[in-house]
């Protein structure tokens, strides 16, 4: 089984550590694992703005280069849940379809397909997860507060086995930070209230670091907690699943 | 910035109000998880409503002539309309038959929606919203900001001072249970006086020919029973197949809509009092093209229980006001474009995507899909505005290509960590508005790849 | 063409192939408790419940726990009395607009959520249960079903012109989300459990 390792594009550029952390994370799982430098982008950004016709091209080329692996896994909920959902304008053909069924998420990845049930990691700190929309609700990585349903929450069961890490109660569990792709450019106001609000919830729960399985909703909660210079640390749960230290 | 942009800006400039309409409208939300909590099969019952009402939507003109052929043999009067100036004709003639001048009427969107009152009121018919909320804002002159709590965005302090000029009541009163006192004299006065009674419709029962109205007040049956004239004011969209069905709705809306196992009053209209007249009248405006549309139709299960609004992140935090439009909010988002692409092709934008609003909908509407797809439409009609088309096409033919792409990236994290502060923070940096960039690493996870990792193995 | 012709064309042309019509769930057996879930679910509407056992002699309850109160009407003949009005049908629905209590009986009742259904056969006029100032509501406790779905299988709607269910006094929280009984109906309601047939 040989793994094609899809780093989306804004963590490529900033966040190189999680990619790192989620490469490592694999190979000690005993996955081959290769990173296709061909990657670009899942064309989310175009899609999300109305453009799908203009993302077109890159969901080609997603599919071209990721076609020759088993498995597709990538650290975002987010950038999976495109693949899966939205690359439907293409022809389906074997090709399209098998790419599209085989993009997981990490955490799905771990959880369902590897099934770990232990990680030699150790995090001896107050963590709150973030439950990213698209992972939470797009892909069910977890139960979310709307339905009524017994589902397993996969983030959460990973994070459990991490020594040393205690997971804290948030009063909204699973509200939406307020990223949202081009809303946070678009709406700039209530993006940063909404992160705003999130970040206040965190803290009030007595969280030290906050996780998720998004990067690109910690982008924009780093952004505020920069900007307003707040102790929270926000970390990809790669990274701690990885054993990262503070 | 889009217009609802521009007045969320506004609304979050007073942040503690803002932080006090996000918290009120929660409340709501935790009341409808506890209430749906109490139904062990919540989410079968939601498959039933959904699956009922997409077979309506399938068979929707024979059951339209079913609803009208047992209406009409129940001695109800039934009127079709096309739009809304055809429905206010419709409505205005018949008060003119009976000579009314004082109309009540209890909560209706689709009066809202063809701006019925304002229509009444040019042809010298007053029209007293009997609801408690809508009267707030029918004597503030506003429209709703909610179609469930129309009044949520306001303070008691201003209706009492509200109630005060209008109504009389003590300077400075602000008790809840004061004000709705002073409403309901001032209320069942109109109802006694009133000429003719008009409400909306919850739902239609094509094999009965009746019409069922949920109120939390009993105010749309104190209208329609001192009233000589009924009038029922519906979209075709209402009906469901057979009584039985109302098991399944009544059980949904009330959990959905306020957290309540069922709303107070669930009246059953089939027959007009003897020497009276019950009139109904369905309304299309706009229902049929909507259902043309395949991937927008099913907006039209809408049961108007407004949970979508009360757990949308981005309606806590911009009012209903902010929307423009009759129907705020996430479905509200979905219908209107549809009504009018130019002037509403913001809305759809106005969302994270993030789902909530698809999974609290207790007829399983894929509201955050049909923003996404709204999307495509309004950019295929060529409604982005010109910046943000450019902007996509040159991210599209970027991310088409890794050399281009890698250029690219290259290139902005450079800027990101060479360019002084001034330059990356400024007016046009919205991102930087209240965030600052992130970091920008020496290398690409790529650049390390090709370059680190293979030193390490 | 008409509007309605028009509206029928418009549906015909653009209407989906249809789906079948989901069955909805079936009526259940009455489950020990259900008077007492019945009766929680009342309070929870803001209502209040006694045994008719505890009422005795009815004028003299009234008098005690409705001592603001004047015009109590009934539209039970057998109820009537001293202090007691027995109301017949009315077509003058405004006459009625000083009744201070009123008692009627409702024909079924619902555990989930306390819901009592009122058809017209049960009111001297529709209006009612609406204009009083305090409603109280006598039901049978063998009358008293699970859910809606049980109530709808049992009722017909359209065999009466007019029907209602009434689920505690009416309510508004349009201000500030303050709760507040007796927005523009009945400020309260009192649910008189009688035994039932059996």
């Amino acid at each position: 089984m040989t793994i094609g390792l899809f780093i989306p594009c804004y963590i490529d550029q900033f966040y190189p550590q999680v990619g790192r952390a989620t490469l490592e994370l694999l190979q000690k799982a005993g996955c081959r694992v290769e990173y296709p430098l061909a990657q670009t982008c899942c064309g989310q950004p175009m899609a999300n703005s109305g453009c799908e016709t203009d993302a077109r091209a890159a969901y080609a080329h997603f599919v071209d280069t990721f076609a020759p692996y088993d498995y597709i896994v990538a650290p975002s909920g987010s950038c999976t849940y495109h693949v899966r959902k939205h690359f439907d304008i293409l022809e389906q053909t074997d090709t399209v379809h098998q790419v599209r069924q085989r993009t997981l998420d990490l955490c799905e990845f771990l959880h369902d397909v590897l099934q770990i049930e232990q990680l030699d990691s150790h995090f001896p700190h107050r963590v709150a997860l973030h439950q990213s929309c698209h992972g939470l609700r797009g892909l069910r990585l977890g139960p979310d507060s709307e339905r009524r349903e017994q589902r397993p929450n996969k983030p959460t069961a990973l994070l459990r086995m991490v020594k040393g890490l205690e997971l804290v109660e948030l009063q909204r569990a699973d509200e939406c930070c307020g990223f949202g792709g081009t809303f946070a450019v678009a709406q700039p106001d209530i993006s940063v209230k909404m992160g705003r609000d999130r970040i206040a919830d965190h803290e009030a729960a007595g969280a030290e670091v906050v996780t998720a399985g998004d990067m690109s909703c910690l982008m924009h909660l780093e952004g505020i907690v920069r900007r307003q210079q707040r102790p929270l640390r926000v970390l990809h749960i790669a990274e701690i699943l990885n054993g990262a230290r503070l | 910035m889009s217009q609802h942009a521009t007045k969320a800006h506004a609304f979050l400039a007073n942040e503690e109000r803002a932080n006090w309409h996000d918290q009120s409208l929660w409340m709501v939300r935790e009341k409808r998880d506890r209430a749906s909590g109490q139904i062990p099969d919540w989410e079968q019952l939601r498959d039933c409503a959904s699956g009922i009402k997409d077979h309506v939507l399938a068979n929707l003109d024979n059951y339209l002539e079913e609803f009208e052929a047992h209406a009409l043999a129940n001695g109800v009067q039934v009127h079709w309309a096309r739009n809304a100036a055809e429905h206010n004709t419709i409505v205005e003639g018949i008060l003119r038959k009976h000579n009314a001048r004082r109309v009540v009427k209890s909560k209706s969107m689709l009066t809202e929606e063809c701006q019925l009152n304002e229509h009444l009121h040019r042809q010298g018919i007053e029209v007293i919203d009997t609801d408690l909320g809508e009267r707030i804002i029918q004597l503030l002159e506003e429209p709703p900001s909610h179609i469930v709590m129309p009044a949520i965005h306001l303070k008691k302090e201003e209706i009492g001072e509200l109630f005060h000029q209008k109504l009389g009541t003590q300077a400075g009163a602000t008790d809840p249970k004061y004000l709705t006192e002073a409403a309901r004299h001032h209320l069942r006065a109109r109802f006694m006086e009133s000429d003719a009674a008009i409400t909306g419709v919850n739902f239609a029962i094509a094999e009965t020919g009746g019409i069922v109205v949920c109120t939390n007040e009993g105010n749309a049956d104190m209208g329609v029973h001192l009233a000589p004239v009924q009038i029922h004011c519906m979209g075709i969209e209402k009906i469901i197949p057979k009584a039985e069905h109302l098991g399944v709705f009544t059980r949904l809306l009330g959990r959905s809509a306020t957290g309540q196992p069922i709303t107070v009053f669930t009246s059953h209209f089939h027959q007009p009092e003897p020497g009276r007249e019950m009139h109904i009248v369905l309304v299309d405006n706009g229902r049929t093209e909507q259902l043309g549309r395949e991937k927008f139709r099913n907006s039209l299960k809408c049961i108007r229980c407004g949970a979508c609004m009360n757990t949308c992140p981005i309606y806590r935090r911009s009012g209903g006001h902010s929307y423009g439009a009759t129907v705020p909010g996430p479905i509200g988002s979905i219908l209107t474009p549809g009504q009018d692409l130019k002037r509403y092709s913001d809305l759809p934008f106005a969302s994270t995507l993030c789902g909530s609003c698809s999974d609290v909908c207790p007829v399983k509407i894929n509201i955050h899909e049909q923003l996404y797809e709204w999307r495509q439409e309004i950019a295929r009609q060529h409604e982005l505005p010109a910046s943000k088309r450019l902007s996509m096409r040159i991210a599209g033919w970027v991310l088409a290509s890794p050399a281009r792409y890698r250029f690219f990236g290259k290139w902005a994290r450079r800027a990101l960590q060479w360019l002084p502060r001034w330059m990356v923070y400024h007016r046009l940096n919205a991102w930087g508005k209240g965030r600052e960039m992130p970091e920008p690493p020496r290398q690409s996870f790529k650049e390390w790849y090709q370059n680190e990792k293979p030193k390490q193995s | 063409m008409s509007a309605r012709a028009h509206i029928l064309k418009a549906i015909r042309e653009r209407r989906p192939a249809s789906p079948p019509l989901p069955r909805v769930p079936g009526p259940q057996q009455q489950g020990a408790g259900i008077q007492s879930r019945f009766c929680e679910s009342l309070i929870l509407a803001g209502a209040e419940w006694v045994p008719e056992s505890a009422i005795g002699d009815w004028g003299s309850y009234l008098q005690k726990h409705y001592p603001d109160c004047q015009n109590f009407v009934t539209a039970l003949p057998e109820l009537a009395g001293p202090g007691l009005q027995f109301l017949p049908a009315t077509t003058d629905a405004r006459s009625l607009r000083n009744v201070d209590v009123a008692i009627i009986k409702g024909d079924w009742g619902v555990a989930e959520n306390g819901a009592i259904w009122v058809p017209q056969e049960q009111l001297p006029a529709r209006v009612l249960p609406f204009i009083t100032q305090h409603l109280i509501l006598l039901l049978p406790t063998d009358k008293i079903v699970e859910t809606m779905h049980d109530a709808y299988h049992y009722i017909r709607p359209d065999t009466t012109p007019f029907g209602v269910f009434i689920a505690g006094p009416s309510k508004t929280a349009d201000i500030e989300q303050s709760l507040v009984k007796g927005a523009q109906g009945a400020r309260s309601e009192l649910v008189v459990l009688q035994p039932g047939a059996a």
